[in-house]
């Protein structure tokens, strides 16, 4: 059996807004609560999310190389 | 500890925004006292943005980074201090202006049968060809209305700065234009700039 997500537009653009607050935005000199690696873990899971089941493999060879 | 959210004009009519203000100059820094770090959870970060979006909707606004936090009021005014006028200068370029997120879904090339390394790097200069070809054609075909427009570093995604009456306009063109190619498009937005606050330069 095959279950895939079709992620709604909603999903995306919240992720997107996930992603535009902690990798946008003003920076100034202080503490950011958040790294730089959750900005990435972040858009991955969106790849995730808008990916059909069988081209998530390729995706996530597309950021880390060859799996 | 301070939190620091978002950079607005001072004159901007904020009504009862919710947190704390602090004006110095042409800008005002809302922002909000706490115990404890802000939360990483993904409601918390969202709760940020639903508040973001309603602020820029009334008032140009400078959102801050998500969990920027300062130790207290004396160094919330030595930063505004420091960089007010930058931030007025970036506020006044921004004014009017809403952010859209652009997906370009470039199908990457069929799977060779070999499998090799070699193989796997010739599909893979394929794909970022390709990539760049469909960002340079966007970039041309939306030059009428963008007023800035940035590659983010997934490098699959495009910031594009329009102003808010021609938020449907660029809409429009993308789906039109997505129709015409093999691209999947999505755009998500308007959004406050969030990827247009870099300080402008004296």
């Amino acid at each position: 059996m095959t279950v895939e997500r079709v992620p709604s537009g909603e999903d995306v653009a919240l992720v997107d807004l996930v992603d535009r607050l902690i990798g946008g935005g003003v920076v100034v000199t202080g503490d950011v609560v958040l790294s730089l690696a959750g900005v990435d873990l972040v858009y991955l899971g969106l790849r995730l999310v808008l990916a059909p089941a069988h081209e998530v493999a390729p995706v996530l060879g597309t950021r880390g190389g060859p799996r | 500890m301070i939190v620091l959210h978002a950079v607005v004009p001072s004159d901007a009519d904020l009504g009862d925004p919710g947190l704390s203000v602090h004006e110095a100059g042409p800008v005002t820094v809302l922002y909000d006292e706490v115990t404890r770090p802000p939360s990483t959870s993904r409601d918390a970060v969202l709760e940020q943005g639903r508040r973001m979006v309603a602020l820029a909707e009334r008032v140009p606004v400078l959102p801050m980074r998500y969990g920027t936090t300062v130790r207290d009021v004396g160094d919330l005014r030595a930063v505004v201090e420091e960089r007010g006028d930058s931030w007025s200068r970036r506020l006044a370029l921004l004014t009017g202006c809403r952010e859209l997120v652009v997906h370009l879904g470039v199908a990457a090339p069929a799977r060779r049968i070999d499998g090799t390394g070699r193989d796997y790097l010739l599909r893979r200069m394929d794909h970022l060809e390709q990539q760049d070809r469909v960002v340079r054609d966007v970039r041309a075909l939306l030059s009428p209305w963008s007023r800035d427009l940035r590659r983010l570093p997934d490098q699959q995604r495009l910031a594009v700065l329009v102003s808010r009456q021609d938020v449907e306009t660029t809409r429009a063109a993308l789906a039109a234009w997505a129709a015409a190619h093999d691209v999947e498009v999505i755009v998500t937005g308007p959004w406050p700039p969030f990827s247009f606050c870099e300080e402008a330069d004296a």
